[in-house]
């Protein structure tokens, strides 16, 4: 039981499950990259959607991700039914099932060597589309309901996966799945790789599901300043590369006139003396204690693309929730209401960066 | 043919492929450890060009998969693992322009890259200070898994681009 006054304000008093555990948490403030309250100063790429209020409809936003660990504090009551979709050819558990968690820390595939950052990857990106304010972890819309869809995991990911888990996101039949209770209005992707060209059965399904009022939301990708990979790269889809707190394009986003709109991604701290130096997103995550157990925990350590992305997925989810009807298309030519200008950058002078900011109030038709 | 010689060609073409796409001058490119090729499992893994990573990297199925993240830490001396195992990092000496271009992209400072080539520091920390190119690769591949940085890609049987 979560009881929060206002999002920076003073306490949050947390109930631990069925255990005796109270614990009174001073509340924190609002991370940087929402924006700040008050008259202070906002980091120069914040999106300032701190004192945005949600609208009255659940949005419903699918992660498909490296699965979701459900038990972690910032994250209570945001969590909706999801589904593992990684096939059983490349399931350690070896098969699709509904339990969407991640592998265990430490897994192996083989010889295939995956860091300890991949399983909690899917977590942190939940907590930045709808975090709860626990801890300090305000995902940009906590009133957005999260489907985590796992799709990677200790062995490779397939396209195949990918499809599935896009289609069963929004609704759509997957064969030998049951259907998904809780259709996504916006798909966050927070992947890359595939081809340089967007493959036509992925573009295929992704105009289906534009026509259909879906928002897919991909990360631009972290290949220091090459182009965008897929998903990123197809057809009506938002593609979202990486700000630094400063509104500079970090140096690890993909570089692509093509990529639509940049936000807060994180990177490596900023030499300024400002609240906003530490550079990283307070994401949800989980690390090893003294012991050698895996805890939950809140840090400034989000960097990259895919968490760039789950921010524009929050802020559109923020948006629907006012304007529940809107559409891809009422996005992109509203889109003056929700971009600034970012810092242009001497290597690709065709790019006209745009940094995700709301400039205007979003109950506003 | 059995299908250790086919596994054995596919991947000899697939090699040579990738180089010739790779550009022929980059100024900086990260790579990465690839699995010992005797380790690798046979079994069903999808094609180049149908492999997706978390907006983390690109490359070869049997590179390690790292993050950004894990890429800053590594190099500024934060311990990163990989299914259990401590991650390496290579690097070459602080005056190289490759180096300066390497630890600038990851936003480290001079001070932090001066502690790196501090012999004690680098053996604390799974960090390796080597000389040239050549040490470089022996380096990554007698690490794995290691992380480096060539001023142009390479691909060999022990390493490739990986973001």
């Amino acid at each position: 039981m979560l009881v929060m006054i206002k999002r920076s304000s003073l306490i949050a008093l947390r109930l631990c499950g069925f255990s005796m555990c109270v614990g009174l948490a001073m509340a924190q403030e609002s991370p940087w990259h929402l924006g700040v309250t008050g008259g202070q100063v906002p980091a120069p790429a914040a999106i300032n959607t701190v004192d945005e209020k949600p609208g009255p409809h659940r949005i419903v936003v699918a992660v498909i991700d490296s699965g979701v660990i459900a038990g972690h504090p910032s994250l209570e009551g945001q969590l909706l039914p999801g589904y593992d979709m990684v096939s059983a050819s490349q399931n350690l558990r070896k098969k699709r099932s509904p339990d969407s968690k991640p592998d265990e820390r430490g897994a192996k595939c083989g010889s295939r060597l995956m860091a300890d950052s991949f399983r909690t990857h899917g977590t942190e990106v939940a907590s930045l589309v709808a975090g709860n304010g626990v801890d300090g972890v305000f995902g940009v819309n906590p009133s957005a309901k999260v489907v985590p869809i796992r799709v990677f995991g200790a062995c490779a990911m397939s396209r195949k996966d990918l499809l599935d888990a896009i289609s069963w996101a929004a609704g759509l039949p997957v064969p030998g799945v049951p259907a998904n209770p809780n259709p996504a209005k916006i798909i966050n992707l927070s992947m890359g790789g595939g081809s340089s060209v967007c493959n036509p059965e992925l573009q295929a399904l992704i105009d289906r599901l534009v026509q259909d009022q879906r928002i897919i939301v991909a990360a631009a990708g972290n290949n220091f300043q090459k182009p965008l990979p897929e998903p990123a790269n197809c057809s009506g889809v938002i593609s979202v590369g990486a700000l630094n707190a400063e509104n500079q394009i970090e140096v690890y986003s993909a570089l692509d006139p093509r990529t639509l709109v940049y936000a807060p991604g994180g990177g490596a701290a900023l030499p300024a003396n400002t609240p906003w130096a530490v550079n990283k997103l307070k994401v949800a995550t989980y690390e090893l204690d003294f012991f050698g157990r895996e805890r939950s925990s809140a840090r400034f350590s989000g960097v990259g693309t895919s968490f760039a992305a789950p921010v524009v997925a929050g802020f559109i989810s923020l948006w629907l929730s006012h304007n529940p009807d809107k559409t891809l298309e009422d996005f992109l030519s509203n889109k003056a209401r929700f971009v600034q200008p970012a810092l242009p950058i001497e290597k690709c002078a065709q790019c006209i960066p745009l940094g995700l900011f709301n400039a205007d109030r979003m109950g506003t038709p | 043919m059995n299908h250790f010689c086919l596994r054995v060609l596919t991947r000899a073409g697939l090699l040579h492929l990738l180089m010739l796409a790779l550009p022929a001058w980059a100024d900086m490119v990260w790579h990465c450890s690839r699995a010992p090729m005797a380790e690798q499992v046979a079994g069903s893994r999808p094609e180049s060009g149908e492999l997706f990573a978390l907006a983390q990297q690109e490359g070869a199925d049997d590179v390690i998969q790292i993050s950004v993240t894990d890429l800053i830490n590594v190099y500024s001396g934060v311990s990163v693992r990989l299914s259990g195992l401590p991650l390496s990092a290579c690097f070459m000496p602080v005056n190289d322009s490759t180096t300066v271009k390497a630890m600038r992209d990851l936003g480290l400072s001079a001070d932090v890259s001066s502690a790196l080539a501090r012999k004690s520091a680098i053996a604390r920390n799974n960090l390796y200070r080597i000389t040239d190119e050549e040490e470089m690769k022996a380096c990554i591949k007698r690490n794995h898994p290691a992380v480096g940085y060539f001023n142009r890609a390479q691909v060999t049987e022990q390493l490739a681009p990986c973001f």
